[in-house]
Formats: structure tokens, C-alpha cells, sequence
């Protein structure tokens, strides 16, 4: 081969690279960003809601709810440590918590090790988002979000279970997430081993691994 | 006085709507309830005449719920949602209307307004309303129980008389619509109309076998045999390729 016919296939070779990354990486963009509206309007509507019963319960959701909605618009590609994701998702449970009042209880169990190990962003809590509908659309029963996260040999190992009624066939759109989840893992890590799911008579559990860098 | 039940799983949901029905005088929130089960409890007992129905709730959607309400109980109803991805089109044609979340005092009065204005949904309204909202499930009432039935659970549907029977792993279940109902409401690429009274799962059937000189006969992997008619052949041949 010529040395400018190997000029231009490289030219051109990164050129494609640039071209699957940028793609790459407008997909895990809009994969990141799948906020749902149910939880948008429903929030919305329980700020209604509280304006007359409530104002300053009301001032206080609008605050909470800006400051999540700013978290999911952050466009930063880095990794980022747990810690910081975890207080994303307590705004999330904070405004959750708010709309269905007793019926949903969260546990957060979580390792002092897990603290700094890095994850990318917004992963938790589209996690969380699922185990929660999951939760609340299986059983008209009081539900009990169960999360533990730890570091396991070379992993962040995070693993959310949710009570579900054996005889209730899933309502549509509650396994959506998780497909998101694990497609954004495969773009970044180039895995799909990284999150597994459990089922067992009354508890759904789904385990997310996120491999560390020693 | 007019009774009315308010249905949704977000108590402050429900708070709004009974704050926007203090300026009716006339009517008086006689129930409220966080899913479908209780509420088809509440229906039964207390006879709204108008109910207040969340689309997304525990377990049984309000629309699948509409569905297990018997004909001549059914109350005026007024759908209060955020966001509905397939039913807004078939909400607009239909007797009923929907109240988009969070709405307002005006709007309200708008839906209280056309509620006294436009004739009754009918149970066949219902099903117009539910057949346009393809599941992936049926439910429906056994005995007083209610089961909710994943279609890929279920082998065929028969037609019988203003029934059909569902034939599924856990039995042989009936419900009180028709089988033409089902050819809408149900996956087309799933379920096939193999004859005039029956609807198969594709998945189920393992081989087909010639029967009598113009029919043919579906065997199922669990041994059932069903009569496939000339169109019906015509339609297995395009869906499964053969």
C-alpha cells in the first residue's frame, strides 16, 4: 500500500472511530436522561395538591424536585463516587415518599466501603425508580424497598429487592428500565453480566456490579 | 344528592379532586380508595353514581378494573391521569371524559359539566374503551375472585354465547364478552381467529393436520385439538410462515 493510501485509511478509520463514539455516546446521553413523565406530572399534581392544604410542604417539593431534575440534566460524562449518587436518590425517595405516603418504606443499607467506590451517574436511581413501580404497581399491600450496597472483590455490588404478588402478571412498562440499565452498562463496560435479577415467590431483587479500578 | 367515589393510589391526588368538589353541594365523596380491588368492593356496596378513576394503580389498572364492574352498576365516570400513552385517543371518543394531572379548577368544572350534559358510558363503551388499550393480560372475575392471567399463560379462547371461555394452565375460565372483543384487545401476531368460535396463542400449537375435506385441526403442545377453518388456515399459513 501507498504511504497516502495508508494516510487516508487511517484518516478515515478515525474518523469512523469518532463517528461510533459520538454515537455511542449520544445513546448513553438520551438512555441517561429517560425521565418519566408519569413521575413529572404525578409530582406536579401532588405540589397542587398541597399549594392550599400545605404551602410550605408545597415550597418545600417544588425545591426538591428542581434540585432532582437539575441532577438528571448534568451532562458530565466522568465517574462519579457513590456517596454523591446515593444523595441524588434521596431526593428522589424524598418526593416519592411524599406522594405515597405510608404504603412505601425504603431501607438503605449501606456499607461505609461502598461510600467512594465510583459508579457512573444516574444509574441508582432509575434503579430504584423500577423496584419502586415494580413495588407499588404488583401489590396493593404496604412495600418495603430493601437496598444494600458494599464493595465485593473489585466491584461496587448494589442490590435492591421489592415485594411482588405472585399471582399479578406485571403491568406493562415495568421491565423498561432495566433494559435501559443494562444497555447502558454493556455501551460502558462492554458487559452485560453487570446486572442480574432475582425472582423468588415474593420478592423481586435486582443486583447491579460496578466493576473498580484497583 | 349525587354519591361519588374517589379512586386513586397518591392520597394527595385525591385530596385535590375532593377540594375542587367542595363548590358542588350536590355531591358528596361517599368513599375513597387506593386501588381497584377495594374499589370494586366500594362500587358494589355503596352504588356511586359517579366515580373518579386513576388509570395507573395497584396491581389492576382502572381500566381493567372498569371491565369487572357488572353492566347495570356501572356509575358515571370521569378518568383522572398524568400521562397515558395509548388511551388519550379512545378517551376522546368516548362518553367519559379525562382529566389531565394536575389540572385545574376550570377544567374540572368543564368534565362536571359534560358529565351532566352527555349520556352514560355503557359497558360496551368500556369495552370500545379497553380494546384500544392492548395488554398483555386478562383479567377477570372467578367466583367472586378476581385473576389476572397472563396471555402467554393462555392456549385459546372459545366462543360460548355472550361468553367466551379462556383456557389457561390454571383452567378454564369464563367472561362475559365476545370473542370479536378479543380479536381487537388481544396482540394480533399472538393470537389467531382460527375459526369462527375460537382464538389460539400461536406459541401453542405444534403441528397442523389436515380434517374432513375443506377444515384442519390445530394440535397444541399440551394435546388440545382445535378446528381450524379454511380462512383460518389461510391466516396460520401468513403468521407462521408455512
Amino acid at each position: 500500500m501507498q504511504w497516502s493510501q495508508i494516510k487516508e485509511q487511517t484518516a478515515w478509520n478515525d474518523r469512523k472511530d469518532e463517528a461510533e463514539r459520538l454515537a455511542k455516546e449520544a445513546e448513553l446521553l438520551k438512555l441517561r436522561h429517560q425521565l418519566q413523565p408519569h413521575f413529572l406530572f404525578n409530582s406536579l399534581n401532588s405540589i397542587n395538591a398541597l399549594i392550599v392544604a400545605e404551602p410550605k410542604e408545597a415550597r418545600k417539593m417544588v425545591q426538591q424536585l428542581s434540585a432532582f431534575l437539575r441532577g438528571t440534566i448534568n451532562t458530565d460524562h466522568a465517574l462519579i463516587d457513590f456517596a454523591k449518587e446515593l444523595e441524588h436518590v434521596q431526593l428522589y425517595l424524598e418526593i416519592e415518599k411524599v406522594r405515597f405516603g405510608h404504603r412505601l418504606m425504603v431501607n438503605l443499607t449501606i456499607d461505609d466501603s461502598a461510600l467512594p467506590l465510583k459508579l457512573p451517574p444516574l444509574l441508582l436511581q432509575p434503579l430504584m425508580e423500577n423496584a419502586i413501580k415494580f413495588g407499588l404497581y404488583g401489590t396493593t399491600e404496604d412495600v418495603l424497598i430493601d437496598v444494600h450496597a458494599k464493595y465485593s472483590g473489585g466491584f461496587l455490588e448494589i442490590s435492591i429487592s421489592n415485594p411482588i404478588d405472585a399471582d399479578v402478571s406485571t403491568q406493562q412498562g415495568t421491565r423498561f428500565g432495566l433494559k435501559a440499565i443494562m444497555r447502558r452498562l454493556y455501551l460502558i463496560y462492554g458487559r452485560d453480566d453487570l446486572l442480574t435479577t432475582h425472582n423468588s415467590e415474593n420478592t423481586f431483587v435486582a443486583t447491579l456490579k460496578v466493576p473498580q479500578q484497583s | 344528592m349525587i354519591k361519588a367515589i374517589i379512586i386513586d393510589d397518591e392520597p394527595l391526588s385525591i385530596s385535590v379532586t375532593k377540594e375542587y368538589l367542595q363548590h358542588y353541594r350536590d355531591i358528596e365523596v361517599v368513599g375513597e380508595c387506593n386501588d381497584g380491588f377495594r374499589a370494586l368492593k366500594m362500587i358494589a356496596e355503596l352504588k356511586p353514581d359517579l366515580i373518579f378513576l386513576d388509570v395507573q394503580m395497584p396491581k389492576i389498572t382502572g381500566l381493567e378494573m372498569l371491565e369487572l364492574i357488572d353492566a347495570d352498576e356501572l356509575p358515571a365516570i370521569i378518568f383522572t391521569t398524568a400521562f397515558e400513552e395509548y388511551a388519550l385517543k379512545a378517551f376522546e371518543n368516548n362518553a367519559v371524559d379525562y382529566l389531565l394531572k394536575p389540572y385545574s379548577q376550570e377544567r374540572f368544572d368543564l368534565a362536571m359539566e359534560r358529565l351532566r350534559s352527555r349520556p352514560r358510558m355503557k359497558q360496551n363503551d368500556v369495552q370500545q374503551l379497553t380494546s384500544s388499550h392492548s395488554s398483555s393480560r386478562i383479567v377477570l372475575r372467578d367466583n367472586g375472585q378476581i385473576r389476572i392471567i397472563a396471555l402467554k399463560d393462555i392456549r385459546f379462547i372459545e366462543a360460548d354465547d355472550d361468553y367466551v371461555k379462556i383456557y389457561c394452565s390454571e383452567g378454564v375460565f369464563m367472561k362475559k364478552v365476545t370473542l370479536k372483543y378479543y380479536e381487537n384487545a388481544l396482540p394480533s401476531e399472538l393470537f389467531l381467529r382460527v375459526h369462527r368460535s375460537t382464538m389460539v396463542n400461536v406459541n401453542y400449537i405444534t403441528r397442523i393436520e389436515p380434517y374432513e375435506k375443506t377444515s384442519h385441526l390445530a394440535i397444541l403442545s399440551t394435546g388440545d385439538k382445535l378446528q381450524v377453518s379454511k380462512s383460518g388456515y389461510q391466516l396460520l399459513k401468513e403468521v407462521l410462515g408455512i
